[in-house]
């Protein structure tokens, strides 16, 4: 098996400067300063903008460049967007299992009937 | 149609072998006003139903209602029933109506708020503030029981707007245009909603998720 990659001595030294309160910000707003006025880039506040029409898949050719392009620079929003979809991904993995236990459940034997008699006394003669 | 609910249903007619012919012939034999018809429409319907009242209620007594309603309009206008869905869809359809119109009639739709939950940026339109990730599979994660409960009562803890629009959308598969309809509001104002409603779904479970900081992970 090849052995994993180990991170070259940049990343290590981004990684460290990101960790830390007080170089955090300054490293952030170098990064918004950038996105903002560079050319082909957009903000991670635009990418927000862009994300339910990216996943509705709504975004015209050019926009759906810009969303991705910012996406494989910005870590932050890439793992914004990764558990942003994690969430509803669960609820609808949980919702699938509460369908599983409660479909063949019957409902409570007062409700079945009482639906059954409101449905006889109103039957059409 | 709800895509989860049409996967669903195939799934409950291979177990229950109600077929394409029986489904005719139970909904003739409703139509004729057939006791014994009704009977076994209730009982095998009302489960799934509740349990889906039930999800955009919030409440039990309602949920009960809305199952109530929804039958009582089927009986009502089983005549009306032109076969074009399963009878199953279009009971979905009726319960999902009833259980919008209970929330209606208990709150406003159009006035709640949810911007506490929204990312917040800075003045060049950068990311503040700490994501936070959790690597864990959403199986591994589901399993836990506990965090499932906190799922399920994230989803009851939303303003009953975005629920219903989470809901709608995210769990029984509605499309925009289809919820945007069922709530008689515009599209964008769905797409709004539902991404509020996932950004505050989000916030309310990171800390449940042993979600770590990006900075520990990159």
């Amino acid at each position: 098996m090849p052995e994993p990659k180990k991170p070259s001595i940049f990343r290590k030294l981004f990684r460290s400067l990101l960790r830390s309160p007080i170089t955090r910000p300054v490293i952030q707003r170098m990064g918004g300063s950038m996105l903002r006025h560079m050319p082909g880039q957009i903000t991670c506040r635009q990418f927000e903008d862009f994300l339910v029409d990216y996943l509705e898949d709504r975004l015209t050719a050019e926009q759906k460049k810009l969303f991705q392009r910012h996406m494989k620079v910005c870590p932050m929003c890439r793992a914004s967007l990764h558990s942003y979809l994690k969430v509803i991904e669960m609820g609808q993995a949980v919702c699938a299992e509460d369908d599983k236990d409660h479909v063949f459940d019957a409902a409570p034997q007062e409700l079945i009937d009482a639906i059954i008699d409101v449905a006889r006394k109103n039957k059409p003669k | 149609m709800s895509q989860r609910f049409s996967k669903n249903l195939s799934d409950k007619d291979g177990v229950m072998k109600i077929g394409d012919s029986d489904e005719a012939d139970l909904v003739s034999r409703l139509v004729r006003g057939d006791e014994d018809a009704f009977a076994t429409t209730v009982k095998e319907n009302a489960g799934w139903m509740l349990n889906l009242a039930r999800r955009f209620t919030n409440c039990d007594a309602d949920a009960a209602d809305c199952v109530q309603e929804s039958f009582a309009i089927l009986f009502k206008k089983i005549g009306e029933f032109q076969g074009r869905s399963k009878l199953k869809t279009w009971l979905h359809r009726v319960v999902v109506n009833q259980a919008l119109m209970k929330i209606r009639k208990k709150t406003n739709l159009r006035e709640q708020s949810l911007d506490q939950y929204l990312p917040e940026f800075d003045r060049n339109g950068l990311r503040i503030g700490p994501v936070r990730i959790s690597d864990e599979s959403v199986e591994s994660l589901i399993s836990n029981k506990e965090i499932a409960m906190k799922v399920r009562l994230a989803i009851a803890e939303l303003p009953d707007i975005f629920r219903v629009i989470l809901i709608l959308r995210d769990l029984e598969g509605y499309s925009t245009a289809e919820t945007a309809e069922l709530l008689e509001i515009e599209e964008g104002a769905v797409r709004t909603r539902l991404h509020r409603a996932r950004h505050a779904l989000r916030k309310i479970l990171e800390p449940t998720l042993g979600a770590k900081y990006l900075g520990d992970i990159l």
